[in-house]
C-alpha cells in the first residue's frame, strides 16, 4: 500500500484480507487492505478509479 | 450500450434521479421561507414566488427582485419554495400533485395574492395543474409598472433566448422587450417563431442521465451565435453559461448584479446557494446543513457538478463518520470516510479543520458493494 492507512475507530494499520465485491448479480473475491480488527474494507481513490471501475464497465458491457 | 440496458432493466441505482428530487425537498424543506410584510397581513397584493433555481443560481436574485417588486407594489410577499418540477420531470406524479396542493393552500391562507413569478416551468406547471391561480410574470409586472429601471446603451448587442417553456406565453416575451426597450438594452430575438423555440437543454432530468446530452444541446442551440445571449430563465442563462458563452439574466440588467462572464453556478453547491438566498432575505446568518461547513475547491466541485453529487451528501459522509468514528485516517491526519447513498458508495478525504469546520480534499464513488469477510489473505 502506498499510503499509510489506519482505522480511526481500532487504532489499528490495515492489512490486506480477501473482501467479497458484488455488482448485481456478479460475486467475486479480491484483495483490499481492512482494518485486522473491526474488518472494515478500504477502497482507495487509485483502486476505485483503476480497478474497481474497469470491472464495474466489463459488467456493465455484459 | 449495457449501461442503458441495465437502466432499461431498473438495474442501476436512481442516483441522478434522486439528485433532483432531493433538491426539490430541499428547496420546500430547510431553504423554504415566507416574508410578509407585517403591515400588509391579510391584504397583499403580490405573491412573489421565485422557484427553485433563482437562488440556486444566484443567492441574491431572490431577494434582489422582491425588492424591485416592493418598489413596485409594498403589498408583495415574497415566498422561497419549489413547485414542483423537478418531480414531475422524473415522473412522480403525486408527490408533484401534492406539492401543488400545499402550494394551493398557502395561497389560499394568505388571501390569493396575485402569484408572480420568475421561472417560465413553475408558471407552465401551475397553469397546468392550478389554473385558478392565473400567475403573471415578474416580467409583466415590471413591465406595467412605473419603476425607473437603469440604462444600458452602451451594451453590445444581445441575442435575446427565450426558454422552451415560453412556447404558448407570447406575452411573456413582449414583457422582457418592453423592459429591454425601456433600458435601452440593444437585442434581437434569437428565434422568432415562438411556437417552435429550441429547448437549452436543462430540466426533463436529461443532465441526470446524461450531462453530455444537455451540454450538447446547449451547444446546438448557441454555436452560431457570436453576440453574449439574454435570457429571462435562470436555468437557460447557466447552461449557456456552462457552455462558455457570455450570457445574463434580465435579473442582471434590472439589477445591476452581474456582468457578462459569470460562470455556470457549481450544481454540487445549489443547496448552500439557496441556504443563503434564504439568509439573504430573512437577513440573518446561513444555516449549515447539519451544522457542518465545508471548504470546496473549484476542482472539487466541478468534479462532484458531473457526479451529481452535492456538498450536502459531503455533510452526510462526514456527520456519520465523526459521530461513529468510523473511518480511516492517514498519516497527514487526513480522514477517509464512506457513505452509502441509493446504491452507490461514496467516498471522501477530508481534513478536520477545527470545531465543524472541514475542508474537503476529494471524492470518488463506486457502484460495487464491498462486503468484508473473516478470511485473512491468501497469496
Ligand atoms: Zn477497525
Amino acid at each position: 500500500m502506498d499510503k499509510h492507512v489506519k482505522c480511526a475507530k481500532c487504532g489499528e494499520e490495515l492489512v490486506i484480507k480477501k473482501v467479497v465485491i458484488k455488482y448485481f448479480e456478479h460475486e467475486f473475491r479480491k484483495d483490499v487492505p481492512c482494518c485486522p480488527k473491526c474488518g472494515q474494507p478500504y477502497i482507495s481513490y487509485e483502486f476505485a478509479k483503476g480497478k474497481v471501475r474497469e470491472a464495474e464497465m466489463e459488467l456493465e458491457d455484459k | 450500450m449495457g449501461w442503458k440496458k441495465m437502466f432499461g432493466r431498473k438495474k442501476l441505482p436512481p442516483f441522478p434521479r434522486d439528485f433532483w428530487l432531493e433538491e426539490m425537498e430541499q428547496a420546500r424543506d430547510d431553504a423554504a421561507a415566507l416574508i410578509v410584510p407585517p403591515e400588509y397581513q391579510g391584504r397583499l397584493k403580490y405573491l412573489f414566488f421565485p422557484g427553485c433555481q433563482l437562488g440556486a443560481s444566484d443567492p441574491r436574485y431572490p431577494q434582489a427582485v422582491y425588492q424591485l417588486l416592493l418598489r413596485a407594489e409594498p403589498a408583495t410577499a415574497m415566498w422561497l419554495s419549489c413547485c414542483g418540477a423537478p418531480s414531475y420531470w422524473v415522473g412522480e406524479i403525486e408527490q408533484y400533485r401534492s406539492v401543488q396542493a400545499e402550494q394551493h393552500q398557502q395561497w389560499e391562507s394568505l388571501g390569493r395574492p396575485q402569484v408572480v413569478l420568475a421561472c417560465m416551468s413553475c408558471k407552465k406547471i401551475i397553469d397546468y395543474v392550478l389554473p385558478d391561480i392565473q400567475p403573471l410574470t415578474v416580467y409583466e409586472v415590471l413591465a406595467d409598472s412605473g419603476l425607473q429601471l437603469p440604462l444600458y446603451p452602451q451594451l453590445p448587442e444581445l441575442a435575446l433566448a427565450d426558454p422552451c417553456m415560453s412556447r404558448d406565453e407570447p406575452q411573456v416575451r413582449q414583457a422582457v422587450c418592453t423592459l429591454l426597450e425601456r433600458m435601452q438594452v440593444p437585442y434581437q430575438i434569437l428565434h422568432q417563431d415562438i411556437h417552435t423555440l429550441p429547448c437549452c437543454g436543462f430540466g426533463g432530468n436529461i443532465e441526470g442521465p446524461n450531462l453530455a446530452a444537455a451540454q450538447a444541446a446547449a451547444q446546438r442551440r448557441i454555436s452560431s451565435e457570436e453576440r453574449p445571449i439574454l435570457a429571462y430563465c435562470v436555468n437557460c442563462r447557466d447552461v449557456f453559461a456552462g457552455a462558455g458563452k457570455q450570457s445574463l439574466h434580465i435579473i442582471d440588467l434590472l439589477t445591476g448584479l452581474n456582468g457578462l462572464e459569470r460562470p455556470t453556478p457549481h450544481l454540487s453547491l445549489r443547496r448552500d446557494n439557496r441556504r443563503l438566498a434564504k439568509a439573504l432575505a430573512l437577513g440573518g446568518e446561513k444555516e449549515e446543513f447539519l451544522g457542518i461547513s465545508l471548504e470546496i475547491s473549484e476542482e472539487t466541485a466541478r468534479m462532484m457538478d458531473e457526479s451529481l453529487l452535492s456538498a450536502d451528501h459531503i455533510r452526510r459522509l462526514i456527520a456519520r463518520a465523526e459521530q461513529s468514528g468510523d473511518y480511516f485516517i492517514d498519516e497527514q491526519q487526513i480522514h477517509i470516510a464512506r457513505l452509502p447513498l441509493c446504491g452507490v458508495t461514496i467516498w471522501a478525504e477530508y481534513r478536520p479543520l477545527g470545531g465543524r469546520q472541514y475542508q474537503l480534499i476529494s471524492v470518488y464513488f463506486h457502484r460495487m458493494e464491498v462486503e468484508k469477510t473473516d478470511e485473512a489473505a491468501g497469496k
